[in-house]
Order: C-alpha cells, then structure tokens, then sequence
C-alpha cells in the first residue's frame, strides 16, 4: 500500500483483547410499561395453558413454549407483555404493547445480554467456523451474512412475538 | 460493555444515558444519547428518529411483499414506476456507488441464476431513474437493497434526532453506526466473535463493517442481506472484513463492498472522492 493509502490493512492477531461478557438494559419492565401506557393501571393477567392449548402454540408458531416465561397485564386501552427469548449467543428480553383489537403498537427491547466472553470463545467452538470455512458450499442467505449474529438475535425476537400473538389468541382474546 | 451488535460495540457514556433498542431493519436498533434537553423530550426524539427507521424498512425491505421495493421487483421490468423519494434516494446513491465502482458495488440481482449464468445476468446498468422519479428495469431482475438501505435508515434517525436538537447520539443498526459528537466503538475479529477488539474513535461520523460470518446451525436467519460478490454473482467466502469511516452511514454501508470487491486502485480513488477511510481485518497469518 502507498503511504498515503486510505485503506489499513490489520491483521487480526494485533487485535487480539479479551472483553468481559456483555450485557444492557435498555429499559426495567416498570419503565417500559409507563413508556407504552404512560400512568395508566396494569393488572397483571394469568396466563395459564392447558397442555393442548401449549402443544397448539408450539404447533402453530414452530416455537417452544416455556410455562410462565411469558407476563402479561391488562391496561385501560390494550395489554401490556414481557418476555424472553434465548438465542445461540445471547438472551434478550423485550416488552411488547398490543391494543385491545389485538394488533401490535410497540415493540421494545428491555435487556440484551451477550454470552461471548464465556464457552464461545473456546477454541472448540472457533474450530467449527474454520471447519465450515473449507467445506461444502455455503449457503447463501443462511452461512454468509452481511453483519452477522445481530441478525439471528432479531430472528428469535420475531419467533417469539408470533408465539406471543398465538399465546394471547388462546389465553385472552379465546376467553 | 453494551451492544445488541456482535460487530460493533458502542461505548456506554456516563450517567443519564438513555438508550433504547428495537427489532427493526432485520436487526436490533439501538439509539442512545445523553442529550440533557431532558427525558420527555428525549425520549420522544428517539420515537421519532424509530419512526423515522420504520419509514425506510416499510418502503426498502426486499422480504416485505408490501414495500415499495417488493412493488417495483414486480412491476417495473413491465412499466415505469413512480417511487418514494426516499427511495430514489437510495437507487441514486445505489447506482453512483455502482458506476463508480465499476460494477463492484451493484444493488441488482439476477433472478434465479445459477453459478453457471450468473456472471452473463442482469446488472445496475439495466436500472433507469429519471428526475421524476420514475424506475424501470430493462430486464427483468431485483433490486436489494441490503448493502445500502440500512446505513441509509440510520443516517435518517440520525437527522431526525440531529432535527430535535440532540446533538449527542449513537445510531448502531447491528453494526452500521453513526456517531452525533464523540464516541468510540469497538470492531471485533470476524472469525474469532469473541476474541479481539479494536477501538475507533469517531466524531460526527459513520462507521460500517461488513464480514464474511458463518453461523454453523444458525437455521434461519434468512433475512439477513448477505455478500455477494457482484462480479462472479456467488457468495462471497472470505473470511475478510472491512470497515468504512465517512460522513454518513450510507456512504459507509456501501463503500465496505467496494473495498471487498473493487481492485484496490479503484477502491482507493472512491474512498479518495468520498472523503472516507477503510480499514480491513485480515485474518491470514500476521507476517
């Protein structure tokens, strides 16, 4: 590269700094829930499934139903939800605000908390890139990604607001 | 250290710092300040500066069958169509980057091509933007706009928080960050996710990486845009990334594929005119 070249070359070694596992929270459960009903009174709401109504959420949203992950509460004007996800890499928490006709008003993420720093950082798991990087063809869309694992993190959050829906068909609007 | 990103992770500033993160743009959006206009009003900056990124994902998402994107993949190899400002805004910028770059940034794609037909397919060439507005295809083909729209989305919340009056922000949409003030962010070894960290200083700047990734097991996440190389039309197997310093996100965004892609003369003289830097992560052995 010429002196004044506008692009640097790094090689990876030279960055090699440890971080601490990594964690944010954006907003407390309490916070989110004044940020989508402002002072209006919540009252928690039970949501208890029936092992077929479980085995119905699972079957219909190809997702796992944990008992008791998910919290709902009644507003004046709409229902008010926290729950999780738990990904490959991470675990994100999110609160998601529904009007009383059931559609989707707001969807915020309440903590993110990233599991690198622990038993992904092993040289075994980094093995399983550099296996894949030489094998069989990649397949697009799904191995190759423009910026990586923020994308599966949304994908979960997506997977878990169908079961969500699914979850409050059966358990509030059925009732 | 916060960060919804596995790229890039923005430094947490002191105290008071509000900050808060949506599934948005096929990614975790995270916007924070530590504007001291007071938290009512922040607070309401940022739901703006979301709408504002809702905007852009309701018009440009290619897995959206109602975007206007969708609208045009359908129709404008057919007749003209009028499109959104903004998303002529985003074909003008697609098809500069692309005539600049000699083809090695190229918003279109081939429909169902294989490795064998690819390379002879469709290109940015047989895209038509007029001053009205008005896009056709000349052949049939589709636009994605996965290596432009999102820095494109950021530097649009960045204007609607910078129109609030919040001067002090981050804008990080999984890895296409822009800074308003001061603020260093940190990129990450591509290959080894967990093992190394370079920090970056930037003032009222945009910062975007693209990377090779594999996701062994991942299932899903298909709605990630992945690389392409434009020439050869196959995914792209480095395990190279490339991170772009400019004045906006978008120039960003789209300058890492030139870097990936063009010959390096080329690529130099662009980031030359777009007054913006790169810096590449080579993970081949040091010397």
């Amino acid at each position: 590269m010429v002196a004044d070249s506008r692009i640097v070359w790094l090689p990876v070694a030279a960055i090699a700094i440890c971080q601490p596992a990594q964690a944010t929270v954006y907003l407390t459960v309490e916070q989110a829930q004044r940020l989508m009903f402002g002072d209006g009174e919540l009252t928690p709401v039970p949501l208890a499934l029936s092992a077929t109504d479980a085995a119905t959420v699972e079957r219909e949203t190809g997702t796992r139903y944990y008992p008791g992950a998910l919290r709902a509460w009644k507003a004046p004007d709409g229902y008010f939800f926290a729950d999780a996800v738990v990904g490959k890499h991470d675990l994100i928490s999110y609160a998601v605000a529904l009007g009383l006709d059931g559609r989707i008003r707001q969807v915020e993420i309440l903590e993110y908390r990233e599991a690198y720093g622990g038993a992904i950082r092993g040289a075994g798991w980094r093995r399983q890139f550099t296996g894949r990087s030489h094998a069989d063809p990649v397949q697009i869309g799904r191995d190759i990604q423009n910026i990586s694992g923020a994308t599966l993190s949304c994908q979960h959050v997506t997977d878990g607001i169908r079961r969500l829906l699914a979850i409050y068909a059966i358990a509030i609007a059925g009732h | 250290m916060p960060s919804p990103s596995p790229a890039i992770d923005p430094v947490q500033r002191g105290r008071g710092e509000i900050r808060r993160a949506r599934p948005l743009l096929g990614t975790l959006v995270e916007i924070g300040t530590a504007s001291e206009l007071g938290a009512d009003r922040v607070q309401r900056a940022i739901e703006r500066a979301f709408q504002a990124v809702a905007r852009i994902q309701a018009l440009m998402s290619r897995h959206d069958p109602d975007s206007e994107l969708s609208r045009l993949n359908r129709t404008a190899a057919q007749a003209p169509q009028r499109v959104d400002p903004h998303t002529a805004a985003v074909l003008g910028a697609a098809l500069r980057f692309a005539r600049l770059s000699h083809g090695a940034f190229d918003p279109t794609i081939a429909i169902g091509a294989t490795a064998a037909t690819a390379a002879a397919g469709p290109c940015w060439r047989d895209v038509e933007l007029d001053a009205d507005l008005q896009v056709r295809y000349r052949r049939p083909l589709h636009l994605d706009f996965g290596g432009i729209a999102k820095g494109y989305a950021v530097d649009q919340a960045a204007r609607s928080l910078l129109d609030d009056g919040i001067r002090d922000f981050i804008v990080n949409a999984g890895g296409d960050v822009r800074v308003g003030g001061e603020r260093t962010v940190w990129l990450r070894d591509p290959v080894h996710l967990g093992a190394g960290h370079c920090g970056l200083r930037l003032r009222n700047q945009a910062l975007a990486t693209s990377a090779a990734y594999f996701s062994p097991g991942a299932g899903g996440g298909n709605a990630a845009a992945h690389l392409v190389d434009p020439v050869s039309r196959l995914p792209y197997r480095g395990t190279t990334s490339c991170s772009v310093l400019a004045d906006d996100c978008l120039r960003a965004d789209a300058l890492t594929k030139v870097v990936l892609f063009a010959p390096p003369a080329i690529a130099e003289r662009v980031l030359g005119r777009e007054r913006a830097r790169a810096i590449v992560l080579d993970p081949s052995p040091a010397a």
